[in-house]
């Protein structure tokens, strides 16, 4: 059986973890290469420097 | 910036003739005299088309009639602004890109209507625009934007002050969308066995972690239930795999089948 993840290439973090006991279970890693792609749209959070929660400009 | 400091002391010279004439006619009873410098929008409209510095008077031999015109202070407003204008045009750098076009002048208003206010003039400042903060681009041009095409803030109550948890901007790239290419990271493996009541496969990060635990009775939810064959263990797990993939997000297919 195999678990794959959504997106190509290796995703940072340990994503994939398990504690079956090794002589049941013990999947390889099997890594992953891509290249990104292009997205149409971008957002940013985070808009505000110093002033969070203060009034508005226009109000 | 030798030719700056001569239009600063210029126009300081301007004025300190204009504050002797004028001073002069009405001279207060206090040591400190003061010229009022008359400036608002009708002002505009009694305009002297070439005003003139005193040298530049004196020069021409019209000192005499530069002295009866600086006596009005929208004579001198005209040459202040004159000397201003100047002023900021040796002032800015030599342009590294072609001018950008003129705005179309507005309509004029029908002859004896009334007279529109003037418009706030434009100021020509350093070039930038929200489509920087995509980088890429020439000259700090920026990546692409469409025209008529501009970011939208969001916020999720706009009753509310400006939220720095919650509120976000989205930008449009104004480039063809892509999706990425290559092989995705997997893990392959088939049971040689029936794995412990209470072991678990951990998918996801953060919020979005589930552990799928085997289970001697419950083959649902976050369960993956033991069987002692071990393709149904594979495909006990597989499903809840597959149940949970909405959560864990990165999971895009588990497979049972022979091992990759």
């Amino acid at each position: 059986m195999t678990i794959q993840l959504d997106t190509t290439g290796n995703l940072a973090g340990a994503i994939f973890t398990e504690n079956i006991s090794a002589s049941v279970w013990s999947p390889a890693d099997i890594h992953g290469a891509g290249v990104p792609g292009q997205p149409t749209i971008v957002a940013f959070n985070q808009l505000y420097n110093t002033q969070c929660g203060g009034t508005r400009a226009n109000p | 910036m030798a030719r700056a400091c001569v239009w600063i002391a210029t126009t300081a010279l301007a004025l300190a003739v204009c504050t002797d004439n004028a001073g002069a006619a009405q001279r207060p009873k206090s040591s400190v005299s003061h010229t009022t410098m008359v400036q608002d929008w009708s002002t505009e409209r009694i305009g002297f088309r070439s005003p003139m510095t005193p040298q530049k008077a004196r020069a021409r031999g019209l000192s005499q009639r530069w002295q009866r015109l600086s006596a009005d202070p929208r004579y001198m407003l005209s040459l202040t602004d004159r000397l201003q204008a100047q002023f900021a045009i040796a002032a800015k750098p030599a342009p590294s890109s072609p001018k950008p076009p003129k705005p179309p002048k507005p309509p004029k208003p029908p002859h004896g209507g009334p007279k529109p206010p003037p418009s706030t003039p434009t100021v020509q400042d350093k070039h930038r625009d929200w489509s920087n903060v995509l980088e890429g681009g020439q000259d700090g041009e920026g990546g692409g934007g469409l025209a008529g095409v501009y970011p939208a803030k969001f916020s999720f109550d706009f009753t509310a002050p400006p939220d720095c948890v919650t509120d976000f901007v989205v930008y449009p790239t104004g480039a063809q969308g892509a999706d990425s290419t290559g092989t995705s990271e997997m893990w392959s493996d088939d049971f040689t066995g029936d794995p412990v009541e209470g072991q678990y496969v951990r998918l996801g990060l953060g919020f979005r972690q589930v552990n799928l635990v085997a289970s001697n009775t419950l083959n649902t939810d976050a369960n993956f239930q033991i069987t002692g064959n071990n393709a149904t263990n594979a495909v006990n797990l597989i499903a809840a795999v597959n149940r949970w993939e909405g959560q864990t997000v990165s999971v895009r297919t588990a497979s049972v089948g022979p091992r990759t």
